[in-house]
């Protein structure tokens, strides 16, 4: 787990840092990346921090964070750990469950 | 199983050949008893095998167990994917047989935590293209040949309708390009639409389906394997009774080619010299002999002169007795004189006590297997199998035994496998005790009453290739032995102990009364022809003495004809002239 408590941490919330894990060209991982850059788009996301990993560049990376299934967003900042598996096409629940505390 | 080892490699070398016939698929042993012979030399490689049962059935520790033995026996390092349960779960489980994986590596065997954590959220469609991307590295990495993934059926149905078959697709196709023996362990029986449409796919296009099972039946756990189906190769359909045991998964049945064990011709002596002459000459060695009857009938007895005449002709016996203590078999067996002490003391016996409580009819199969095994007898007696087959239902304790006496049969030992039976016809018996269609001999051993006392009775009701004796006998047990004794038959009644003592001497009395009224007999025809003699040379000396008086008459007759002749001619003389005239003078 990378830790990004950043020096703007305060008692509303930290940026988000969310690691979205794809395996392209998957039709679910491009959908997956198109449907986040949209959200955080809406959500007014510039903040965040959002790093895509392909699991073609370090496979058994995500087998270590137990990752299995393409794609899977997680939410690193803030604790707790969640993760959201799919195309992230439910977009409400996406957004329900990043708000999560 | 050395020989089907030989046999795919008699395949492989076959593609030396110019032309190339379609051959069935590659495929990777198990290592487990039976499970090869089953699928005809293992699952399939670089394709899907699907395991599929109820909860508890066993799918875990097959799939665990073909990946740990793949490893110490091949050499084939594996990797196992847990849907569902924890890697620890997973090796504690195992952790006490004989193959656990507990100190094999992680280069050797790698287990994977694929469980789905239970707040994990779901937005949309996935694939399982991450996994196995990263199963790819590790099987690159480590070499491995099998990959396990353990209830799968946890992530697939997360998919939607339809979304599953894809998925299923993508594994296919990764396994094939990876070179990877491939198991799926899947929940089946659970009444769920979403999970009978999985199954149903999965079972679809796999390429070999294991069904496991589980049951209780009398309070007995009966567990069993079956293959479903296996494209492109013969495999057998039968369902097989499976344990897990000690071992692992332990596959009851019978391991060879039956039909390849030549019948024997050689006779192996019953241990009573009358029953060999009623069989012919003995048992067929190799051969099963099932004797029935009500408890007391000596049935044991018969076992035990079987076991202990193979031991004087030097071979090994195993005798197996069910919920009995060995201490008194041997003092009850003496008591007919059967010394089964010193032959168990010289190593030529070996009296084994098994009990049955709660262990399943199976169970005992393998407990026999093992001692045969041991022990590798050329004479063996159950005593008596009515335990076996009371075991977890009774369909399943006769196929248990026909599979014992198929085993004996294959290893060439002579079996001898008691019987109670309730009813005093045995025929009337037959039907449930189908095992009679399996045992080459069947001695019936009943208890006639009569005149006040229970006597033992023997028939042989069939001896397969044996011209045998229809007769009854009574089987006789004393402090000297054992014996059989003729019976009397009177008046189509058969007699036994001392009616047949009582008609024996009965007979012999009338024996000698019958030849002293022959001796009369043959007295009085003497007189009578005397008699007859005597009268027909009086009536020959009487027509003599007729005869004689006869002749004499007439010689006197003659005489005085011809005086009177004479007398006349001299009168004639005298009167002529006037003689024409003259009165003829009569003769006095």
């Amino acid at each position: 787990m990378t830790d990004v408590p950043g020096p703007d941490a305060s008692s509303n919330g930290q940026p988000l840092h969310l690691r979205l894990h794809v395996a392209r060209p998957g039709p679910n991982s491009l959908r997956a990346i198109d449907n986040l850059s949209e959200l955080r788009r809406e959500e007014g996301g510039d903040e965040w921090q959002v790093d895509i990993v392909d699991a073609a560049e370090d496979p058994e990376g995500a087998l270590r964070d137990g990752v299995l299934v393409a794609p899977t967003l997680v939410r690193v900042v803030p604790l707790p750990v969640v993760k959201i598996i799919g195309d992230l096409s439910d977009r409400r629940t996406v957004v329900a469950t990043l708000r999560q505390r | 199983m050395s020989a089907r080892r030989s046999e795919s490699e008699v395949a492989s070398s076959d593609a030396s050949q110019t032309v190339l016939l379609p051959r069935g698929p590659s495929k990777a042993l198990a290592d487990i008893d039976g499970l090869d012979q089953m699928t005809h030399g293992g699952l399939p490689r670089r394709r899907m095998t699907l395991v599929t049962g109820d909860a508890g059935s066993g799918k875990t520790v097959l799939a665990l167990e073909i990946l740990a033995r793949g490893f110490r026996t091949y050499g084939e390092s594996g990797i196992f994917v847990a849907f569902e349960e924890s890697p620890e779960q997973v090796l504690s489980n195992a952790a006490s047989f004989p193959w656990a994986p507990g100190d094999l590596g992680s280069e050797q065997l790698l287990l994977i935590d694929a469980r789905l954590s239970p707040d994990i959220v779901q937005a949309g469609d996935f694939d399982l293209s991450i996994l196995l991307a990263g199963l790819s590295a590790k099987v690159k990495a480590m070499g491995a040949k099998r990959v396990v993934f353990d209830s799968i059926d946890a992530l697939l149905l997360l998919l939607e309708p339809g979304k599953e078959l894809r998925e299923i697709y993508r594994l296919r196709d990764w396994l094939a390009s990876e070179d990877i023996t491939c198991i799926l362990t899947a929940k089946a029986g659970v009444p769920e639409p979403a999970l009978e449409r999985l199954h149903g796919r999965l079972q679809f296009i796999a390429d070999c389906v294991i069904e496991l099972s589980h049951r209780l039946s009398e309070g007995v756990s009966l567990r069993s394997l079956c293959i479903r189906k296996y494209r492109g190769t013969r495999f057998s359909e039968n369902t097989c009774p499976m344990v897990i045991g000690s071992g692992g998964i332990e596959l009851g049945g019978v391991w060879g080619d039956i039909a390849d064990h030549p019948a024997s011709n050689e006779r192996v002596s019953s241990g009573m010299e009358e029953l060999d002459r009623m069989l012919g000459d003995g048992y067929f060695r190799g051969s099963s002999t099932l004797v029935t009857g009500s408890p007391g009938t000596a049935k044991t007895t018969l076992g035990g002169v079987f076991a202990e005449a193979a031991c004087k002709r030097g071979e090994r016996a195993l005798v197996i007795t069910f919920d009995e203590v060995v201490s008194e078999v041997v003092r009850n067996l003496s008591s007919v004189s059967i010394d089964f002490q010193s032959q168990i003391d010289a190593g030529a016996l070996v009296l084994q006590a098994v009990r049955t409580e709660s262990k399943s009819a199976e169970e005992h199969f393998l407990v026999i297997a093992a001692l045969l095994k041991k022990y590798e007898p050329r004479c063996l007696v159950l005593d008596s199998i009515s335990a076996v087959l009371k075991a977890g239902g009774h369909a399943n304790g006769m196929a248990v035994v026909q599979r014992l006496m198929l085993l004996t049969r294959s290893l060439g030992i002579t079996l001898l496998a008691t019987s109670i039976t309730d009813t005093p016809n045995p025929s009337a018996e037959a039907s449930r005790l189908q095992i009679s269609t399996v045992a080459d001999t069947w001695i019936h051993v009943s208890y006639a009453v009569q005149g006040g006392e229970r006597n033992r009775a023997l028939t042989i009701i069939k001896s397969r290739g044996t011209k045998h004796s229809n007769q009854v006998r009574e089987l006789v047990l004393s402090d000297q032995g054992v014996t059989l004794a003729d019976v009397s038959v009177v008046g189509g009644e058969v007699l036994m102990g001392t009616l047949r003592f009582e008609r024996e001497t009965e007979a012999k009395r009338s024996k000698a009364t019958a030849r002293l009224a022959l001796e009369i007999e043959r007295r009085k025809q003497e007189l009578a022809e005397v008699e007859l003699q005597a009268r027909s040379d009086l009536l020959v000396r009487k027509l003599e003495l007729g005869r004689v008086k006869l002749a004499a008459l007439s010689a006197e007759e003659e005489s005085a004809e011809r005086d009177w002749t004479d007398d006349a001619n001299d009168l004639q003389r005298l009167r002529s002239p006037d003689e024409e005239n003259a009165p003829r003078r009569k003769p006095a």
